[in-house]
């Protein structure tokens, strides 16, 4: 019966819906230009060979199953963007949360002082962040190689960004000192929002600090953190200034990440066509990952 | 549609939209280039001479993209560009510079859509501008070069050096070269009584000495990768015969990494690494560190190019000297990475393409080979009597320029080689690799190219 009135209401309504149509029209159309016919463009361009200057020739789905089946550099990019995945998720978003929970719920004085501090790495271009930390990070010339003999822990000084092994965590860090502070300001918002009578209730139950935090607290700001979970999973598959800056993906591709592969690929080796592949690909581990994570969290959420 | 359905679309557009856009707006992308500083007073001091004067009937802007890193160069180059504008009333030159990668990716892009600038000093070459001429994007110099003498100018051999590929026709001009050879802190060397070697035997000894005295020898920054690969690659011209370089650079079959002179090379390299001659941490220095090292004087030498004259010169507290690395095989031609550097090319869609011919007429004539000269650059000009040297490291890096025949960036034609090629050698260098691996982790890589460029 109500889709019988719905469908009636719609039929109803005519010429509304066609003006409907009409005020969506001028976004439809940039939209189309700007994204739907260069993703069109991008998705054709995957199934050549072209170095940007000759003739294309199509190769179908060549360009994937050479990708997929045979490129171990491509395999590797993966595996370091997943490693930087599970750090993401965790690493600033656990240093935000806990930085919220502190200037929100402490008595502390000079806490926007604290914010401001603590929010600017975020204020700062990409390119001069990458810029900074590889300078830190030289081994003769750097910062914290010259704090560490400073202090007398010149056996901890290291080429950080020379050992395959420390390379992509000293990436890392540097990625997550710039996250921290967006994180802290989401959930900052997000505890404003929280009724202190549940902290009072809390309390008298008996409720500690730390029962507080998981039993009001984190159920309260499920959802911004959720999404802080997911943008920060987003940023890791598509992370590339720091990597591409820093190291372009060495020592010996000990840093490379499918971003800066596709860059190579398409900007580098004249492989326009498979640089366009991982690009696809890369956009499709990103939809999959959205779609499966936003399905698990409205299953939460439901139960 | 249902809702659920609805916000997967939404997901779908809004998450490709970043990368769609960068990479296809990247193909189609207008260039931006930087402006170049303005000239200084130390650059209005060595700027040449009144060019030609011609008369624009119009005000013309000459738009110029020039490739370099060097400041100090690129204020000469605006110095030079502002004289060539005076004695063309009406003409303004807007010269940008670009760095190595933003040029080589920035001008394909431009010149692919039919824009771009008028003239540009760009990277030679197969990928570059050879690739340009044969997608019909440069214009053939050749008749050019001869109606305004170009080739009694500079010797036909530097001329031709980046055509050999396409048989003969001159699409791009090269006015100065470079060479990678070895820098030594001259009072260092004074101090313990060492001089350049002339022989491998004395360079080796000259080494051992250095360490035996507390001394670091080298310094090297593989983190960056090239700065390491020159290493490398200039070893491999004083171990293999010419030939072979050459083909290899030219992606012909019948050379193999893993030939008796590179794997001799890379096992002299992994040997130094081994004896400890290279700075402590070179694996994570950059090419900045490396240059850095030596003009302090905590090392007594690198291996590097003689783009870092203007530098090296400027930064350091003591007397630099040059000499090209020794032949480790007597019996093979002396060669070293001596070559043509980048190249002038005029674009043909220069709306004044007659003013840019003019330009690159100016830039290769006597006053600006004088003012490169000047500069402390070597030009490939013929001087009829060799101007005085500016100093005594441009005196050492002339000299060893003289000595030793041409030689080739071996994997520019093959830039994936050429990351294999670094991968390998870091590797190599931490101890995970044997020279003889790195070698054959390279030749898989070159075997897939020479396949490739055979289809």
């Amino acid at each position: 019966m109500s889709a019988i009135v719905r469908s009636e209401e719609v039929r109803a309504r005519g010429p509304e819906n066609v003006s409907a149509y009409l005020y969506i029209a001028p976004a439809l159309a940039l939209y189309s230009v700007f994204f739907l016919w260069p993703l069109a463009q991008l998705i054709y361009l995957s199934m050549v060979r072209w170095d940007g200057m000759a003739p294309k020739v199509f190769m179908g789905l060549q360009n994937y199953r050479e990708l997929l089946a045979s490129d171990p550099r491509f395999w590797l990019s993966l595996q370091h963007n997943l490693q930087w995945l599970v750090g993401a998720v965790s690493v600033p978003t656990g240093i935000g949360l806990f930085l919220a929970v502190f200037l929100a719920r402490s008595p502390l004085y000079g806490r926007l002082a604290f914010r401001t501090i603590f929010f600017l790495p975020q204020v700062l271009s990409s390119v001069v962040v990458a810029i900074i930390w590889r300078w830190i990070y030289s081994p003769d010339f750097g910062a914290l190689n010259a704090i560490l003999r400073q202090v007398g822990l010149a056996s901890l000084a290291r080429g950080w960004l020379g050992e395959e092994s420390l390379a992509l965590p000293a990436l890392f860090i540097a990625s997550s000192w710039v996250l921290y502070g967006f994180c802290m300001v989401v959930f900052l918002a997000a505890l404003q929002g929280i009724d202190e009578a549940y902290y009072d209730a809390a309390k008298v139950d008996g409720a500690n600090a730390l029962q507080q935090f998981w039993y009001v607290t984190l159920p309260a700001i499920r959802g911004p953190l959720s999404t802080v979970i997911l943008l920060s999973a987003i940023g890791a598959f598509q992370v590339f200034d720091l990597v591409f800056i820093i190291t372009r993906g060495g020592p010996a591709w000990a840093t490379m990440v499918l971003s800066v592969y596709m860059y190579d690929n398409a900007f580098r080796y004249n492989k326009l066509g498979y640089g366009s592949a991982v690009a696809i690909v890369l956009g499709v581990l990103i939809l999959l990952f959205s779609i499966v994570f936003l399905r698990v969290r409205e299953r939460l959420e439901a139960a | 549609m249902k809702r659920g359905g609805l916000a997967v679309v939404t997901l779908l557009l809004v998450l490709f939209l970043p990368i769609a856009s960068v990479l296809v707006a990247g193909c189609a992308a207008q260039p931006t280039p930087t402006a170049a500083p303005q000239p200084t007073a130390a650059t209005e001091a060595t700027q040449a001479p009144e060019p030609t004067a011609t008369t624009a009937p119009e005000p013309v802007t000459l738009q110029v993209w020039y490739l370099s890193g060097s400041p100090e160069e690129i204020q000469l180059l605006e110095g030079l560009s502002a004289k060539f504008g005076e004695a063309h009333p009406g003409v303004k030159v807007e010269l940008s510079a670009y760095g190595y990668d933003d040029m080589n990716k920035t001008l394909k892009l431009a010149l692919d859509s039919g824009t771009g600038p008028d003239v540009a000093y760009c990277s030679p070459g197969g990928p570059f501008h050879l690739a340009y001429a044969k997608a019909g994007h440069i214009i053939e110099l050749t008749d050019i070069m001869k109606e305004r003498g170009w080739d009694q100018k500079h010797p036909a051999d530097a001329i031709a050096y980046w055509q050999k590929e396409l048989g003969g026709p001159i699409y791009g001009a090269p006015y100065d070269v470079t060479t990678v050879g070895v820098y030594y802190n001259k009072d260092l060397f004074s101090e313990l009584g060492l001089k350049p070697p002339e022989t491998w035997e004395e360079f080796e000894k000259l080494i051992a000495t250095l360490k035996e005295k507390g001394h670091t020898p080298f310094a090297a920054g593989a983190q960056d990768g090239w700065p390491f690969d020159h290493y490398f690659m200039a070893l491999v011209h004083v171990t293999t015969p010419a030939n072979k370089i050459e083909d290899l650079n030219y992606v012909k079959p019948g050379v193999k990494f893993t030939d008796d002179g590179f794997v001799q090379a890379a096992t002299i390299l992994n040997g130094w690494v081994q004896k400890g001659y290279l700075n402590e941490n070179f694996l994570a220095a950059s090419a900045d560190d490396q240059a850095k090292l030596f003009t302090n004087g905590q090392t007594a030498m690198t291996i590097a190019g003689t783009w870092n004259n203007f530098t090296f010169v400027k930064q350091s507290s003591f007397k630099v000297g040059f000499f090209a690395l020794p032949r480790v095989d007597p019996n093979i031609e002396w060669r070293s990475m001596l070559t043509p550097n980048n190249v002038w090319v005029v674009s043909k869609y220069s709306k004044h393409q007659d003013l840019a011919i003019d330009y690159v007429d100016y830039m290769m004539g006597e006053d600006v080979a004088k003012a490169l000269w000047d500069s402390g650059d070597i030009p490939t000009f013929k001087f009829a009597t060799p101007p005085k040297p500016t100093s005594d490291l441009q005196l050492d890096v002339y000299q060893a320029t003289q000595k030793t025949g041409v030689g080739y960036y071996f994997n520019v034609n093959m830039a994936e080689v050429g990351d294999i090629e670094i991968a390998a050698l870091q590797k190599m260098a931490a101890g995970k690799l044997t020279p003889q691996e790195a070698m054959a982790t390279i030749e898989e890589a070159h075997v897939k190219k020479l396949a490739e460029t055979q289809q």
